[in-house]
């Protein structure tokens, strides 16, 4: 093997002791090649040498600045006029070597201005890891939350490939911030006694860990995304995909163009604010006229067939389908799913959302999400309904469609906690058991009153119907047919 | 909703109300002092040398040449502490860059910078004076003085 990874880390409070590292890997035959994300180290192989590191800060970019490459280039030309060969840099640290027993310049002469600069990218990282932390927390709530609440999330592969890498991720931009503030602390105190700055002598285990497993993680969920677009022509992969590519987009050519331009720091920060504001709105546009106008052109282009597929439309019961539409999705815990929603004028539509988990236990955890959900979802659709007959005492008829009569609701209306026991009785009424037999299926259940809804799973197959009255036995015959049961 | 409304009103009109104009006057001339020590912190060593051999136009590797004959090498400044410095001494328009040729930037120092650079030697030129009097035997004064 020529070259050897390994997984390290280096920033700003560590970075004298990875100059003896890179010295001890040298005199083994390894040479540093590349530094990724600060954490992943690429070496090649070279003859043992005795050579010296000296790795300095030297601030590349901001928000708002960035030097230019003739700008470093100059930076490099003038350490090497005093004895140093430039290796690489990784974010703002700049890596240098020489032969052990060639003389040179230190790179740094002055430890109060090593402290400025060190403390400047310093107060920057912190004011990023202030804005960045609590969104970061808010995203992880989110994506958890939704991991175990949720069937969407359930079946959302990103979310499962990502989400192993979170946990480590809390605990680490918390931890940053702390160290960072200890650091620029402590060495405050250090430079106004005059003393020399005193660096981490922390292994940074959780770092390392975090950065790895990020780095590694991230192979798959591209491969994933790459997938689910252009094997599976998932629509709303394509749709979310839209707004990452325009802002990535706009952040290079800020970067590439507005940044190192020889302008007034209002100039940049009109500039900043401008590039958001312009990607947010064009993302905004794209995503809105995706969904409504590219659905027509997505169904010529984009849609892949349903041949095959086991799928409920109104085709299967009288011919009179309008259109469909079909997503496909995978995921690693369910690694085969498609939604249909089959639409006809004046009827309305019918819904099958298939998913097939990886084992049963991740079919039955389906099922179950499902039953929480029929639950969950009966009360916001007839709250104001429900509220309205309590607050005038009188009953509104729709609430029979949630399975409230009007007899129920005469006996609990004069009670006190007649509205809290009305809500519990009309969300028990929500789910319930169908016949499996009849579905020739493991597990059955209504997901609301009217029978419109329902789950069946067969074995590690999960159907999701709706649109249909499935307690009628014709209707039962024919979906049975078309979905294979 | 409308009652969470009127209590964060009514906080805030409260605290607004506690904040007099001589509060925010005090307030201000905190800031103001505190600016004006940091502006008459003394320079370091790298600092005051490089704003000393900008007096005339030079790009980086000049600068660290003149600054090494000048102090007949008892100054020597690294290219990490010369650039780190450029850069923030350009940020705060206290030299500006005249040309740029060969991956060589040149620049010389601004009026703003000028004024730094003075109130430093004027800074050393007391503490010098201090030097000379102790030198010349000012105990008698300091046992008379009133």
């Amino acid at each position: 093997m020529n070259f050897k990874i390994e997984s390290n880390y280096i920033n700003i409070t560590n970075y004298p002791s990875i100059e003896e590292h890179f010295q001890k890997m040298a005199r083994e035959g390894w040479m540093i090649k590349s530094v990724i994300m600060g954490s992943l180290f690429i070496y090649e192989k070279i003859e043992p040498s005795d050579l010296e590191f000296s790795i300095t800060p030297y601030e590349v970019e901001t928000v708002f600045t960035r030097k230019s490459k003739e700008e470093l280039e100059e930076f490099q030309t003038v350490s090497k006029s005093v004895g140093w060969n430039y290796v690489l840099k990784t974010f703002n640290l700049h890596i240098y070597c020489k032969e052990a027993d060639q003389p040179a310049i230190d790179l740094q002469t002055d430890e109060e201005e090593k402290f400025k600069t060190l403390e400047f990218i310093g107060k920057k990282q912190l004011k990023s890891l202030y804005i960045l932390t609590p969104i970061f927390l808010f995203f992880s709530w989110f994506i958890l939350g939704g991991l175990f609440g949720g069937t969407g999330l359930l079946k959302r592969g990103s979310v499962q490939i990502i989400s192993p890498v979170i946990p480590f991720g809390i605990l680490l931009s918390i931890k940053n911030i702390f160290h960072m503030r200890k650091f620029l602390k402590e060495n405050r105190e250090n430079i106004k006694l005059g003393q020399d700055i005193e660096f981490s002598s922390s292994k940074f285990r959780l770092e390392k860990i975090t950065l790895s497993l990020f780095l590694i993680l991230i192979i798959p969920l591209a491969l994933h995304y790459l997938y689910n677009i252009f094997v599976l022509r998932n629509k709303i992969m394509v749709i979310i995909a839209i707004p990452i590519i325009i802002g990535t987009i706009g952040g290079l050519l800020y970067r590439q163009f507005v940044k190192p331009a020889k302008k007034s720091l209002g100039y940049k920060k009109f500039g900043f604010v401008l590039m958001l504001a312009s990607v947010s709105i064009v993302s905004l546009l794209v995503s809105q006229f995706s969904g409504l106008e590219v659905t027509k052109v997505a169904r010529t282009y984009l849609e892949p067939s349903t041949q095959g597929l086991k799928i409920l439309s109104f085709n299967d019961f009288d011919n009179e389908e309008e259109f469909g539409d079909l997503i496909k999705e995978a995921s690693p815990l369910v690694p085969k799913a498609h939604t249909y929603i089959s639409h006809s004028s004046g009827k309305g539509r019918i819904e099958t959302e298939y998913s097939k988990g990886i084992n049963r236990s991740i079919a039955k955890r389906l099922v179950k999400k499902h039953k929480m959900e029929g639950r969950d979802n009966v009360l916001p659709s007839y709250h104001q309904e429900l509220e309205y007959s309590f607050e005038e005492g009188e009953y509104v008829s729709q609430l029979e469609l949630i399975g409230l009569s009007k007899e129920e609701f005469i006996e609990l209306k004069d009670k006190p906690d007649g509205e809290e026991k009305a809500e519990e009785l009309v969300k028990n009424k929500a789910v319930f058991r169908a016949d499996e037999k009849i579905w020739n299926s493991d597990e059955a259940y209504f997901l609301n009153y009217r029978r419109t809804k329902i789950v069946i799973r067969q074995g590690e197959e999960v159907f999701y119907l709706k649109g249909k009255d499935f307690s009628d036995p014709e209707i039962v015959e024919i979906a049975k047919a078309s979905l294979g049961l | 909703m409308l009652f969470y409304l009127t209590y964060i009103e009514t906080r805030y009109t409260i605290y607004l109300a506690d904040v007099s104009t001589v509060d925010i006057a005090q307030e201000d001339t905190k800031v103001k002092i505190k600016e004006e020590e940091m502006a008459k912190k003394a320079l370091t060593q790298p600092m005051y040398y490089i704003l000393l051999s900008l007096k005339e136009a030079r790009h980086g590797y000049e600068i660290m040449q003149y600054i090494e004959w000048l102090t007949g090498g008892r100054v020597v400044v690294g290219p990490g502490t010369l650039y780190s410095l450029l850069s923030r001494f350009e940020e705060d328009s206290w030299i500006k860059l005249i040309s740029r040729k060969d991956n060589k930037k040149t620049y010389v120092i601004t009026d703003k910078g000028k004024n730094e650079l003075e109130e430093e030697i004027a800074r050393l030129e007391e503490m010098l004076e201090d030097v000379r009097r102790v030198q010349g035997g000012n105990e008698d004064e300091f046992q008379n003085r009133e």
